[in-house]
């Protein structure tokens, strides 16, 4: 329902004697004719959400060029086309000519083989990355971080955010995650076949690897046994000691644990019981040791060195 | 025979009420009782709401300068100095925060506005103020200024 | 919520038990003090909102001291809501019948009247002398400083052998 308001008001203009005042008023038949629109709109319940190739004007070639112009990269069209074709697209295509009896001998490829190429270009950008920037974090967690980051909750985020959604070729719609990260990952191919293995590891690490930023990684660097691992970790020689104790015969009871080992502060933590606090100075010590305490500095994204070493 | 004419000009006459009554539930959207959806009693409300929201506007930004020194004035008893005195010190020493910041320094920033304690702390030594004899804290002894925080 | 978001939260907004020892003071002037640790405004996150306060044992109520003649001409005002029942007790009279209940009007008509002052009240506890049971004792991990001084008393042997210039006669009347 997209009326101009223009039309809607209609100017009624009085005149008292030599001075004119214009009142301006919305037609009689306007209330009414919208109560009766949207009622109808009610009864026809919820209607499909049109994607945006399905209005007139669109034209995909154009909107293939300026995805590449938008992001600064270059693009060879046929490899970002190739990039954006699913599997399903093609079965669709295939079987509307079958309906009209035409063999279907399309020439279309579909995004499988790119998207393979391209998860294992970004697992290998981010894990060079991650292992240059947290060099004393056990391998482990460096992997359930590299986990997360190719998770295709975060791939179909950035996947959305750069304006891939409109642009993919496929028979689903609203299109799901995989299908998101999946085009992602081709496009990522796509640019390492059209520009290059340096150009594309930037394009990871400006639009990937920046994902990290404000992310809270300790849950991802949490080990099952805290204690145990830093036993294995710093030695047995390990002691804890209740630092503070608060309102102990209470629900809203509060320890705070420091571990120490040879009378030095390795970590401190508190909870509502010593064990938890005890858990947590644990936790405290080795997120220390491996340097991703929460007054860490921010992930140097920008940082020459950084870059070069990620190149390939 | 009907004449229609005179009945139909007084129907059509001014502004369609529809849209002078939907401006005001508009208003009184989230209202609960007749005083949602019961025109002329929704605008009696709705123009006490709206007279509310007007003294508001002020006793907002007041309320909230309040509550930002009763931070600040917690954040430094924390380290023994007043807050009279606290901000006594940082304006001769040339800091000029507001309540707003300093309370957000209070809360996210401890180290930081410890620090600024103090600074304000030292500089009101170095000017021997009265009012520091009061003060029964001992005072910081780590802050150097050789003079940087005179004007 | 993160594991350590989660114990850092429980951390700033755990109850902290202060002890009050309220021998030779002002109950007025301390009740501005056990307020402000009672609601939480000794908190730099401090918010009316929020349930930021802290316990106050106060002990030694017994023991407090009132200005001048204040034992005397201070009166607290009752009414039974019947007619005749309004009643005025002094404030040594009200001290023989509860010895907690100066501080604790004290400190209940230094805040606010609003509806969140019962619930503040009751986070304080107060004991007429320095015996404090055994498990509200244990929760106690910080003390409130005093306002001022317990003044020495001397004890009546002290007092005999103080050093004297001279010694008044015995039968000696003041005129």
């Amino acid at each position: 329902m997209s009326f101009s308001m223009k039309f809607l008001v209609k100017p009624l203009v009085i005149s008292y004697g030599n001075s004119i005042t214009v009142h301006r008023q919305i037609h009689r038949w306007v209330a009414p004719t919208l109560k009766a629109l949207n009622n109808r709109k009610r009864e026809m319940g919820p209607q499909p959400i049109n994607r945006r190739s399905d209005y007139l004007e669109w034209n995909y070639k154009a909107e293939i060029y300026s995805f590449g112009k938008r992001l600064g990269e270059d693009f060879k069209e046929d490899l970002l086309r190739e990039a954006f074709t699913e599997k399903s697209f093609i079965n669709l295509e295939a079987e509307k000519l079958m309906k009209v009896g035409v063999d279907p001998q399309l020439d279309m490829k579909d995004n499988a083989n790119f998207s393979v190429e391209g998860e294992k270009f970004i697992s290998q950008c981010v894990l060079k990355y991650l292992v240059s920037v947290l060099p004393s974090l056990p391998s482990e967690h460096i992997e359930s971080i590299h986990n997360f980051l190719l998770s295709d909750e975060k791939l179909s985020t950035v996947s959305k955010n750069i304006g891939i959604d409109d642009l993919v070729l496929t028979a689903e719609y609203p299109l799901e995650q995989s299908t998101l990260s999946r085009s992602l990952k081709s496009v990522i191919h796509a640019l390492v076949l059209s520009s290059g293995e340096e150009r594309a590891s930037k394009f990871v690490t400006d639009f990937i690897i920046t994902q990290l930023c404000g992310e809270d990684i300790t849950p991802l660097c949490t080990p099952e046994n805290p204690i145990e691992k830093l036993k294995s970790t710093v030695g047995a020689n390990i002691e804890s000691r209740i630092i503070v104790e608060s309102a102990k015969n209470t629900l809203l009871a509060n320890y705070q644990v420091g571990i120490y080992q040879e009378k030095n502060l390795l970590g401190r933590g508190c909870g509502e019981s010593p064990w938890i606090a005890e858990e947590m100075a644990a936790l405290d010590a080795l997120w220390r040791l491996w340097g991703i305490t929460s007054n860490k500095k921010p992930f140097p994204i920008k940082s020459q060195k950084i870059v070069n070493s990620v190149n390939m | 025979m009907v004449f229609q004419t005179a009945a139909l000009f007084i129907r059509s006459r001014g502004p369609d009420a529809f849209w002078r009554k939907r401006r005001i539930f508009k208003l009184s959207a989230h209202f609960t009782g007749r005083k949602r959806n019961c025109y002329s009693i929704a605008v009696r409300y709705v123009h006490r709401a709206l007279a509310y929201a007007t003294q508001s506007r002020k006793l907002k930004k007041e309320d909230m300068a309040n509550l930002w020194t009763t931070r600040v004035a917690a954040g430094c008893e924390e380290h023994g100095l007043p807050y009279p005195l606290f901000k006594d010190g940082l304006e001769k020493s040339n800091i000029l925060l507001n309540r707003k910041v300093l309370a957000d320094l209070a809360i996210w920033e401890p180290y930081s506005f410890k620090a600024l304690t103090q600074i304000a702390w030292t500089k009101l030594r170095e000017e021997d103020d009265p009012e520091l004899n009061e003060v029964q804290e001992t005072p910081p002894s780590n802050v150097i200024t050789r003079g940087l925080l005179d004007k | 919520m993160s594991a350590l978001g989660r114990v850092r939260q429980w951390n700033a907004f755990s109850q902290v038990w202060h002890l009050f020892d309220a021998k030779w003071q002002n109950p007025f002037q301390s009740a501005a003090v056990i307020t402000k640790y009672l609601m939480g405004k000794h908190k730099p996150f401090y918010h009316p909102f929020a349930n930021c306060g802290d316990v106050v044992v106060v002990i030694n109520s017994r023991h407090i001291a009132l200005l001048g003649d204040e034992w005397k001409k201070r009166v607290y005002f009752h009414h039974t809501g019947y007619p005749g029942g309004a009643s005025w007790t002094l404030a040594w009279e009200l001290h023989e019948k509860s010895p907690t209940m100066i501080l604790e009007k004290a400190v209940y008509s230094s805040m606010k009247g609003n509806l969140q002052r019962r619930h503040t009240m009751k986070r304080l506890i107060i004991y007429p002398d320095d015996i404090i049971p055994e498990d509200i004792h244990t929760n106690i991990s910080s003390q409130i400083k005093q306002l001022r001084k317990v003044p020495k008393v001397l004890e009546s042997d002290e007092v005999n052998n103080f050093p004297r210039i001279f010694k008044l006669p015995v039968d000696y009347v003041p005129s």
